[in-house]
């Protein structure tokens, strides 16, 4: 059966606050990314942390992953991957405080000529799901179009080359449709070669603006993307992982009005995963 | 209640969702007229001496079938004949059938003015008088259609309004709610289609990276869609092209490079959903005909006329916008009047698969822009929509559609506009006399006929080309009429018809109040 969570910075700045909501809504848990205006990055290793930890407890909230903003930077200099892997040690440790049984990394920023940087790739996501896996903890890449990995097919291929059980995939559909270097449908064909990788599922979904034709996000189920088929297809092979609602539409955002006035509020964000909620178990029940 | 003998409607037992609406709709209204028990059945033989209505879908199971009147019963074509007893309705199609549900209603007294409840006047009558009754009816335009937003408040009271007054089509015009509309229209009939912006607004013949992505948006996005809805129009954004300037598409217009474009996508399209229509989009600066790129077999056309006059038909001689032959630099938009592109178009395009979008019952056209000051409320122009009709039918176009947002409860609470049943009325037929409907409209909605004068079947809103002198014509009007009104007012004792004709007098002065704005900036307004 699935889980739903939700990206924590969609909800609230304001773990408590967070939390309240999460449970009022019927979420099954959250995913930790931003919290007190801080990406978790920085809060692992403080005092923080350990407050972190409390709340969390004292709320019954279950982290289903860590969701810091790992292997982001560019994969050419070797002290900013240095860096990289230091973070990585200091969110190991608070994903082992939050009993978080993953954690989420990107395939670093995207340069020209994939297959020149693919080995440095492999080695790097493979050291790293090497650490992760002796802690117990399933490293999962979030594909982005930014990074090396945007697509389900190239995401899938460099999993499977590197070959780590404790390597998967954070799949996120939207992603996928920005990248525009290797275009991809994302729900049936990214999924497709996917699937046997993903440990966990971002829902977002995005649209073409009206008057301009671009992306912009939109309310999940209301997009691009077939939710409706993907959802349906994750229930039926019995996925058992968590899928988190990570939207930044807000509901106030309108074609007559420019999407960019919308600024975020704390009540938009929580009408959104609201509605977007409703949406979701609206797909798996029918 | 008691004591009425009950009334039977008979149905196949085993049919198909849109037949077993129009009896359970037939139903439904008339145990609200009579006041007395209504049946559905299946089984005739069973039923004794009570009255009982056939509905027939096909023509092949009903005990009536009318097969000299077979070719009549074609395109929602519907048949009523009355007994003593009874009544026989029949249809070549369950569409039709439902069509016939409705002629009938209307023929004991029931109108359908606007969507919801506030629109609709059902009679309560004594017993059912049906002897008489023989009428045959089908409609003139093939495809009638309105398209609304997934987000208006009013979507399923204009699904439900739609096939009231004879429409068969419903677009979403953006992609929101497009999921739910198959499960809200079910029973109704309509085809439903989805016609919305998608692409950008620069084409770039080169750009095999751009156009290969797009291809795949495409793609994907039409194999999510639900399979009811059969047509889908995909277009530019809603803003001015952008010509592209690379060394290869320098040599072709705008609509020429919009139009491969166009081609290349409907290839995609149809590799998805083999049969679909793929449209070339005439709108805004993609109005002309591309003098040089061909559309492809299968590409069709869609016309939406956006930079129109609506004070004038589009073939009236004297408008300064719908009907100038020549490029006029004055017409910053577009650059062409509205009728020489319709026909330039329909030298190249096939009229009976193009499809014609207009505006004349869009709320949200008049109520922006230059007409800002209307504040969304809908001009009285039957007239014009009566010519505009006939037109595109001459021109053998059988597939005309107006936007209807925001004609919800919000807009009905302040404006009275006929023109919302006078669109499916002159699609279904474009000679009807609109006088007698404005009649017709004011007896049964405001209980007094005599009111039709207060409504004008043109008036003006745009004000583009309007001189002083017209606009004191109308304010001379509007100020003799919104006397009538008030004086009709204050003589009215019923409560309903005095409520709906004071806000007719209130719309009435606010329209005053606008024209004489309009007037005091006349001529300053850029054509």
């Amino acid at each position: 059966m699935l889980k739903i969570s939700s990206l924590v910075s969609c909800i609230s700045q304001d773990l408590s606050a967070a939390a309240s909501f999460a449970k009022e809504s019927g979420l099954d848990g959250l995913d930790i990314d931003v919290v007190w205006g801080q990406p978790v990055v920085r809060i692992a290793g403080t005092e923080d942390a350990k407050s972190l930890q409390k709340v969390l407890k004292k709320e019954g909230i279950t982290t289903f992953c860590l969701a810091p903003t790992l292997f982001e930077n560019w994969l050419d200099s070797e002290e900013s991957v240095r860096d990289e892997f230091q973070n990585l040690e200091k969110c190991l440790d608070l994903a082992e405080l939050l009993n978080s049984p993953l954690m989420r990394c990107y395939s670093f920023r995207r340069s020209e000529i994939f297959e020149a940087y693919l080995p440095r790739l492999q080695e790097h996501l493979g050291a790293a799901a090497e650490i992760c896996g002796k802690r117990g903890i399933t490293l999962g890449i979030q594909n982005d179009a930014r990074t090396f990995l945007g697509t389900g097919e190239r995401t899938a291929k460099v999993i499977s080359s590197i070959g780590n059980p404790h390597l998967r995939s954070i799949w996120d559909p939207c992603a996928a449709l920005y990248d525009m270097e290797n275009p991809e449908i994302p729900y049936p064909d990214g999924y497709r070669f996917l699937q046997p990788y993903i440990a966990h599922v971002m829902l977002r979904d995005v649209d073409r603006h009206k008057f301009r034709g671009s992306l912009c996000e939109v309310e999940f189920g209301e997009g691009l993307i077939d939710y409706r088929k993907q959802i349906k297809k994750l229930q039926s092979e019995g996925f058992n992982d968590a899928v988190s609602l990570a939207t930044h539409w807000h509901p106030g955002m309108d074609w007559d009005t420019s999407l960019d006035e919308a600024n975020f509020t704390e009540q938009g964000g929580q009408e959104a995963i609201r509605i977007c909620l409703a949406n979701l178990t609206n797909m798996m029940n029918n | 209640m008691i004591g009425k003998p009950e009334i039977k409607i008979w149905i196949r037992s085993n049919t198909d969702e849109v037949e077993k609406f129009a009896g359970m709709e037939l139903q439904r209204y008339l145990f609200q007229i009579l006041d007395q028990p209504v049946d559905l059945v299946s089984f005739p033989n069973n039923i004794s001496n009570s009255p009982i209505i056939y509905l027939s879908g096909d023509g092949q199971n009903a005990p009536a079938v009318f097969s000299r009147h077979k070719e009549n019963l074609l395109s929602d074509g519907y048949l009523l004949h009355g007994t003593q007893n009874g009544a026989f309705l029949q249809a070549q199609t369950p569409r039709g059938l439902l069509y016939a549900v409705y002629g009938i209603l209307k023929y004991l007294g029931a109108r359908w003015f606007f969507p919801g409840p506030e629109g609709e006047v059902i009679p309560h009558l004594k017993g059912l008088e049906l002897a008489g009754l023989d009428l045959i009816d089908r409609p003139v335009i093939q495809q009638r259609g309105v398209l609304i937003r997934g987000t208006d408040r009013y979507l399923k009271e204009w699904i439900d309004f739609a096939p009231k007054i004879g429409l068969n089509a419903f677009a979403l015009e953006t992609h929101h709610g497009i999921h739910d509309l198959p499960n809200l229209a079910r029973g109704r009939g309509l085809h439903l289609r989805l016609r919305r912006h998608f692409f950008p607004t620069i084409f770039c013949s080169q750009d095999e990276y751009n156009l290969h992505w797009e291809e795949t948006l495409v793609k994907g996005y039409l194999q999510s869609l639900p399979d009811e809805i059969e047509s889908i129009h995909i277009r530019p954004a809603d803003a001015q092209g952008k010509r592209c300037t690379c060394a290869v598409d320098s040599q072709y217009s705008l609509t020429d490079q919009v139009m491969r474009f166009t081609n290349r996508m409907a290839k995609v399209a149809r590799q998805v959903r083999p049969e679909m229509e793929y449209p070339y989009v005439a709108y805004q600066s993609t109005w002309g005909p591309p003098p040089q790129v061909k559309p492809d077999p299968g590409v069709i056309l869609s016309l939406a006329p956006i930079h129109r006059c609506f004070n004038h038909a589009v073939t009236d001689p004297d408008c300064p916008i719908n009907s100038p032959y020549q490029y006029n630099e004055l017409f910053d938009r577009s650059g062409y009047g509205v009728r020489p592109i319709f026909e330039e178009h329909m030298k190249e395009f096939d009229p009976t698969t193009t499809f014609v979008v207009d505006y004349w019952v869009d709320a949200s056209y008049f109520g922006r822009g230059r007409q800002k000051l209307w504040d969304r409320r809908i001009p009285n122009i039957g007239g014009i929509l009566q010519r505009d009709i006939q037109f595109y039918h001459s021109l053998g176009i059988s597939s005309i559609w107006t936007f209807v947002v925001f004609v919800d409860d919000t807009y009905l609470e302040k404006f009275t506009s006929p023109l919302i049943f006078q669109y499916g009325n002159l699609l279904w037929n474009p000679d009807i006399d609109l006088r007698a409907g404005i009649r017709d409209f004011c007896q049964q909605y405001l209980g007094d006929e005599s009111l039709a004068e207060v409504f004008p079947l043109e008036e003006p809103s745009d004000p583009r080309d309007i001189t002083p002198e017209v606009w004191d014509k109308h304010i001379a009007r509007i100020s003799k009429t919104l006397s009538i009104t008030r004086e009709k007012a204050t003589r009215e004792k019923n409560d309903l018809f005095r409520k709906r004709i004071l806000r007719l007098a209130k719309e009435q002065e606010f329209s005053l109040g606008v024209m004489q704005m309009y007037k005091k900036e006349a001529g300053t307004t850029k054509l």
